[in-house]
Order: C-alpha cells, then structure tokens, then sequence
C-alpha cells in the first residue's frame, strides 16, 4: 500500500526546514540580493537601446525599432576595431604585467626579517591606490610630461623634446606602468592574506631538509598561493576588456584615438558625447558578451589545470 | 578644389515595394530580442509629436535703452562697451512688479562655478524668489563638465521643469527639440505680441532667426554678438623682440611669434609663446571662415577647403619652432596666462576683464607688473584681417516643455518670468542677477563703483538660468587704456565674416555626428601639427571624415536648403 509522504518529507516541507534553520544566514543574503537584482540585473533590460534608435525624451518604448542595424554599424566602423584592438592589448599588458606584480611584491615583503621596514613599504606603495585617477594622471604630468622634470633633467644633457606622455607609440606601456604603479600595493593585500593560511611547519620542514629560500617559494609558497592567484585570475580575465576609462579619457588628447581609444571611451564618446545611444549600448552589450565568454572560458582552463574555478 | 556633397533631394513619399535591409534586420532584432524585457519596460517613455515646420515671423524687435556713457558701434552685433559701472543712483528698474503670482516655478540649468549653498542658505535665492514673486524656486544645477549627461537622464526622466536650459551643440538636446519636447512658443512671441514682455522684445532679431527651428521659436534665445573671444599678445614681450605692432599679415607674424618663442623667459618668468591650443584660435590665419559654409552654391565644411593644407603646414612651423607650451595638446595648465607664462591668449571677454579686475588680464598685471597687452584681429597670411568664425546669435536657449502649452495662462507667467531674467543692462535686475544682493556680495565705493565682497559668492550662480540680457561688455576702469584697442579688435574681426544661410538651420544629423567629426579631426590635427603624420596625409584624413559621418551632415544641409528654397 502506498502512503502519501508526511507533508515535512516533501520538497516544499524540506524547503521550508531549510529556510526556517538557516533563517539568519538568508536574512543577511538579502540586502546583497537585492543590490545585485535592482543595480545589476534590472538594468540589463536597458540593453534593448542596443536595437533601437534611441532618443532619451521619447524612452524605450517611444523609440524606434532598428534591429541589427547598431550592430551593422559596429562591424563597418573602423574606430570600434580601432577601440578592440587597443583594449585587448592594453589588457593582455595588464594581465601578463600589471596582475603578477603584485604577486611578486607580496613575495618579495615576505622575505623581509625586519617587520617595521615591512610595513613602512607596505604604507608606502598602497598609497597611491587612494589617489584619484584624475590626480595619479597629473602627478605623472608633472614628471613625465615636456615641461615636466624628467624632460627637464635631459634637456641638460643634450636630450630636448622628450615628451613620454604623448608619445602615442610608447602610450600603452605608459598605461600599463600607471596602473602598476596605483594598484601593486593594495593587490599585495590579497596576496599577503593567501600567504598567511601557509602552515609555518612547512618552511620548518623544508629549511630542516635544506631548501634555499627560492626553493621554500617555488614549492611552498606559490602552491599554497595557487588557488588565490587561480580566482583573481579569472576574475581579471572576465573583467579585461574594461581597461581603465577615466585614466585613459584624461590622457587621450595627448596621444590620439589611435593610441588610446577603447572600448568604454567609444561608448562615451559615442553614446553620451554623441547621443548616438544604440550604438553605444550595442558596443557595450557586445562587450559584456566577449567579457562573459572570457569567464567562461578562463573557468575551465583553470579546473583543467587543477583550480577550483569560480563558477 | 572644394570638396562638397552631391545634392540629393530629401523624398519623404519613397515607399520601397519590397522589404529592405533594414526592414530584415529590424525583424531579426525583434526576433532575437523576444519578449525579454518588452513588458516591463512601457513606463518609460514620453509621447510628443515633432513640431510641424511653418514660416516663422520673428518677435518685434526692440532697441534696448541706451544708458548713458555707454559705447556704442556702428558694425552691427558688435557689443557696446561700458567703462566701469552705472553710478548707484541711475540704476533703474525694468520690471514694476513680480511676473509671478505666487507658486513655484522649477528649473534646470547650467553651473558654472563651485556648488550653490542650498536655498535655506543661500540669501540670493531667496531674494530671487521674491523678486520673481514665487513661493518657491526649484531650481536643479547641473556642473557644466556634466551637464550633456545630466539633460540626458531628465529628458529621459520625463518630468521636465518649466524652464530647460540647452545648448545646440548637445545631440540630445537637439533631438529633444525635433522630437517635440518643447512648447514652440510663436504664438505668444511672434510679431507684435513679444511686446507684452518688454525686456524679451529686446532681444536681437538674429537670436530669434538663428534659434528657430522649421519656423517654430524653440524657447528663448540667449543673444550673442558676432564675437566674444580676443586673442592678445604680451606687448612686453614684443618689445623685447623689437617691435610694438602687431603685424597685419600672417606670415609676419608667424616670424613674430617664432622670435617671442626663443626669448625663453619675460618678466622674470619662463614663458610660452601659447598654451592649449584650440585649433580655431589660428584659422584665420588662412580664412577658414564658417564651419559650414556655401561655397559655389554647396554646402561644404571649412577642413575641407583647398587652404587646409597650407594652414597644418603653418601651424606645423610653430610648432616645430617651440612656439607651443611642449603638452599643448594635452593637458596643459590652464592658468599659465595669468601666471605671466604665456604671451600669447584667446579668452572671451569677460574670461580678460571680468568687473570690477578679476579678469585674467588684471591678475596678470598682478603677477608680472610689467606685463603689458595688445588685443588684435588675427590677419591672413594673404594680408588684412583673416576671415573669423562668426558666431550665431545665440549661445543656448531656455525651453518651456510642450505640456506646459495645455494652459496658456501658466505659459505667460513663464515667459513673464523669462522677461525678468532678460532685464536690461542699466536696470536694477540686471544689477541683482549678475552681482548678488548689495552688502553681501557686492557694494559700491566712494566713486559708486562696484567692489566685490568675499564670502558668498557661490550664492550668486543660482541666477544663471541661460538668459542674459543683451551682451554689454563691462571695462574696469583699470583698463581704460585698452577701450579703443579691444572696440576695433571686435569690430575687425566682425567685419571679416558672415553667417550663411547655412548657421540658421538646425541639423540633428550634425548634432548626432558632431562628437566624433571633431575627435576624428583633433586625432588628426595634433597628429599633424606635432609631426607624427604629415601634412600631406590632409586628403586621407579628408575622406575619413567623410566617410565617418560628414557627407551625411553635408548632406542634411543641402537637403534643408533645399527644402527651405
């Protein structure tokens, strides 16, 4: 003879055990929830600019229908290739050179004995990451630019001219050096915490089995860091194609579009500048899409290599 | 050779018997786009109709009363200039009583400045709601670095205040304007009936021929002189090189500005010959003249005129030569005039001479005491004066929305409102709207001139809704020596150019391409004038910028004068 299930033993029962044991903890979940579903979620509907001929007074359902057309037209210009091209390079410069750095000065302070010399560099080199685009730019002007003290310092010995601030061809390892030089101390902050979860026992182990201390890092420190390097990689990878708007509005005039147009300066100057929104907001959605295959796809080499990935 | 557009005829009737392009990749959109989002979406939106064309009869025109000392031109739209300030006893007033009956009026406009104190705090904005005869003035500022974003999410908003100030340069507004937005306000202005508000109906007749948009009067036009920017050189400086005038033709005076660049340091300072460089400071240099403008009965832009490439080649010199601060093109400190490290200047005039001497040549003079001036018209390298841009004659406008039209009555008080804030120079308001409240952002001295007082002076922004009287330009007494020098610099220059038919039309293809146009031809010029491409790259960068959006504005042009002829 068949019974019905006690209604605790259904799935709604179970549900409802989970949710009253785990109340709090589901409690606390919901203000992010709903940030994420009001200012995240929400918004992509937004996205339906990106077929339309958009004009801000007449909204979403006032304007006209266009199709593909936006997208037609990213395809046929060639300032949107111009704008991929600098922006995958720009990050492929800040991935291979801007995301180890502050793995290596993460090892590098942890390798010094004396802890008040390493924290006064700590202090130091996060500094910069609360300083402001807008003033990390002008400081490097002042240094940087042809009336700025290097120049100055060259001019006497013979060098006039020397402008590395608009030298178009120069400009991305300018843009990668500046984002190192702002952001290397806080990233170390990640690093160090990954450091600190390393049992001391196993440097003990491996200095009393007489490993050098390039030894104790190459199989000590940067295993144990593996998983954490793994994570922050993946999360750079999804988030590559967004390489820095501000600090590359402020420093476009000097070098030209052809240096420093990306993708989120195009959407600016195309969609708020220009009131072009159907093109900007399809340049942006495909964007997003590229982004959200890079994730994806970083994901998977990460397990393949033994990682646990993010997703 | 002058590059145009061929000219199409603009067809409305064409009906296309099968589906086009566009039509299968309107379908395809729709298709891929679902229902994902479509439902949810219907509050957004606002429904207007485009204002339909019709022939447009200009508001009556009005001489604005002449106060006495001022001084006047005879070229026409050139600003009269006042030394000083009226005498406290000859201010008068120019609007009897408030042109509001209570209630509340809102705004959204342009700040200039630093933050405006919040109206609890701020004395000047309760005075202005009393003289206005409000309860209550909404009015949302917006910092003019943001102020195109800004419009943008209050177009969108919906809900419009009952004064939108806008410039034609922004694509959106622009596009508001076509889409219908705004309340054409011909029948409560055309003609005669201006004259119910008197201080509007002095308003230059170019303003309102220049603003208009197919026949309809889109607002109330701020009026403009042909000409508010000076260049100056420092006459100092020129001294030092050997001469005391400016030469009156362009080749000489490049050969001028390349000696000034050598001298390295003036006054005890290390100078410039120039600083941020605005490319439209120099083309009159080779007559560049109008953006836009007709040549042989064809709409064509001023890059693409045959004289182009000899203007780059120039401009390449001097560079070349160091005339240029090295980040010009860049970022480059905007204060270096002041400082007395740049000899030579574009500002506007109030940016030179703001009253009573906070202008930048007064700061200058502080600086380097030395420091002397010379205003001039920039000449042509073919001798005389180089034919200047002329501007419209109007700089922005304030927009009453078309749903405000439902009740005419309301409609009056606004524009009885706007009559306020167009008070005359010489009258009381005018007085109260550009100077703040007596004895607390300004008061007279012994001789009745205007001193200004430190303290509040950021209350005073809140009166800037985009709608100046007529320009009258304020000489400080200080700068009495340069009266005649700045007079004939405006009149030459004025003298060198006109408007076309082509400055009165309103193009929304210009304002959507207007963006990029201009990024595509500073990527090109600061590309030339610093030797990264060369001069002769003029013809590729010419169909570039025709190909990225130009021959459509051409295009549109051509078409509206046909339309219009």
């Amino acid at each position: 003879m068949q019974t019905d299930p006690a209604p605790s033993d259904t799935r709604s029962g179970r549900l409802k055990r989970a949710l009253k044991k785990e109340r709090w903890a589901y409690f606390f979940i919901l203000p992010g929830l709903l940030y994420f579903v009001l200012f995240h979620y929400v918004p992509l509907l937004g996205n339906v600019v990106a077929f339309q001929d958009f004009s801000p007074f007449l909204g979403i359902t006032g304007s006209e229908f266009v199709g593909l057309e936006n997208f037609l037209r990213i395809v046929t210009d060639p300032e949107v290739l111009r704008a991929l091209y600098n922006t995958l390079v720009i990050a492929f410069l800040q991935v291979f050179f801007a995301f180890p750095a502050p793995i290596l000065l993460a090892l590098f302070l942890n390798s010094l004995v004396s802890d008040r010399l390493k924290r006064t560099i700590q202090t130091i080199v996060y500094l910069p990451h609360f300083i402001s685009w807008v003033v990390v730019v002008s400081i490097w002007q002042k240094i940087f630019d042809g009336a700025g003290l290097v120049s100055e310092l060259m001019s006497r010995v013979g060098v006039e001219g020397l402008n590395i601030m608009a030298n178009p061809e120069t400009f991305k390892i300018l843009v990668t050096s500046q984002v190192i030089w702002k952001d290397v101390g806080w990233g170390t902050i990640i690093f160090f915490a990954a450091i600190s979860t390393i049992p001391l026992e196993r440097y003990e182990s491996a200095a009393t089995d007489g490993a050098n201390s390039w030894q104790r890092i190459r199989h000590i420190t940067l295993p144990g860091m593996m998983p954490v390097i793994s994570m922050l990689l993946i999360l750079n990878v999804g988030t590559a194609l967004t390489v820095g708007f501000e600090q590359l509005l402020l420093q476009q005039p000097a070098v030209g579009a052809d240096a420093a147009q990306v993708l989120d300066t195009f959407v600016y100057f195309r969609g708020i500048a220009g009131g072009d929104w159907g093109v900007a907001a399809a340049a942006g959605l495909v964007k997003g899409v590229i982004a959200t295959i890079l994730i994806i796809t970083a994901n998977k080499v990460a397990k393949k290599l033994g990682g646990e990935g993010v997703i | 050779m002058t590059r145009g557009a061929p000219l199409p005829a603009r067809d409305s009737t064409r009906t296309s018997p099968a589906p086009s392009r566009r039509d299968a990749l309107r379908w395809a959109g729709l298709a891929g786009l679902g229902v994902a989002g479509a439902g949810t979406l219907g509050a957004c939106a606002n429904r207007a109709e485009p204002p339909p064309a019709r022939d447009l009869i200009t508001p009556t025109t009005v001489d604005p009363p002449l106060v006495d000392g001022m001084i006047t031109s005879d070229v026409e739209r050139v600003a009269p200039i006042y030394l000083g300030s009226p005498h406290p006893d000859d201010y008068v007033s120019a609007v009897p009583q408030p042109p509001a009956d209570g209630g509340t009026a809102s705004s959204f406009q342009i700040l200039w400045g630093p933050p405006v104190p919040g109206r609890d705090r701020n004395v000047v904005w309760q005075e202005l709601e009393d003289r206005l005869g409000v309860d209550r003035l909404d009015a949302r500022m917006a910092p003019d670095a943001s102020f195109g974003d800004r419009l943008a999410t209050l177009l969108a908003s919906g809900e419009l205040p009952d004064f939108v100030y806008i410039q034609d340069s922004d694509p959106n507004a622009v596009r508001a304007i076509t889409d219908g937005a705004f309340l054409p306000l011909n029948e409560y202005l055309a003609g005669d009936q201006v004259l119910e508000y008197p201080n509007l109906a002095t308003t230059e007749e170019q303003a309102w021929i220049d603003s208009a948009y197919d026949g309809n009067l889109i607002g109330v036009p701020m009026p403009a002189p042909a000409r508010n920017n000076l260049v100056v050189l420092r006459l100092d400086a020129m001294k030092e090189v050997g001469t005391d005038e400016v030469p009156d033709n362009g080749e000489d005076l490049k050969d001028l500005w390349l000696e000034l660049a050598k001298l390295g340091e003036v006054g005890g300072r290390r100078v410039w010959g120039h600083g941020a460089l605005e490319p439209t400071t120099f083309e009159p240099l080779h007559d560049l003249g109008q953006e836009f403008q007709l040549v042989d009965g064809r709409v064509t832009h001023k890059y693409l005129l045959p004289q182009y490439e000899d203007h780059l080649a120039y401009m390449r010199e001097l560079w070349a030569g160091g005339f240029f601060h090295p980040d010009s093109l860049g970022q480059v400190d905007p204060e270096l005039f002041q400082q007395g490290q740049q000899l030579n200047y574009e500002a506007s005039f109030a940016g030179f001479y703001w009253i009573p001497d906070q202008g930048r040549i007064n700061v200058c003079r502080r600086v380097v005491p030395d420091a002397e001036f010379i205003h001039f018209a920039m000449p042509s390298v073919n001798g005389g004066v180089g034919r200047h841009q002329i501007d419209k004659g109007y700089g922005g406008r304030v927009c009453i929305p078309a749903d405000r039209g439902d009740d005419p009555a309301r409609v009056r008080e606004l524009l009885r409102i706007c009559d306020f804030y167009r008070s005359p120079f010489g009258s009381r308001e005018a007085l109260f709207l550009e100077q703040g409240v007596e004895g607390r952002q300004f008061e007279f001295d012994e001789d009745g001139n205007i001193t200004q007082l430190s303290g509040a002076t950021d209350e005073g922004s809140v009166t800037w809704l985009g709608l100046q009287k007529n320009q009258v330009n304020q000489l400080p007494l200080i700068n009495e020596d340069l009266l005649e020098n700045i007079m004939t610099t405006y009149e030459q220059s004025t003298e060198s150019g006109e408007l076309s038919a082509v400055d009165t039309l309103i193009s929304g293809e210009y304002a959507r391409q207007n963006a990029k146009l201009t990024e595509i031809h500073r990527d090109f010029f600061n590309a030339v004038v610093s030797g990264r491409r060369p001069v002769s790259d003029v013809d590729t960068f010419q169909q570039e910028w025709l190909d990225a959006g130009g021959q459509l504005v051409l295009e549109d042009f051509e078409a509206m004068l046909d339309e219009a002829s």
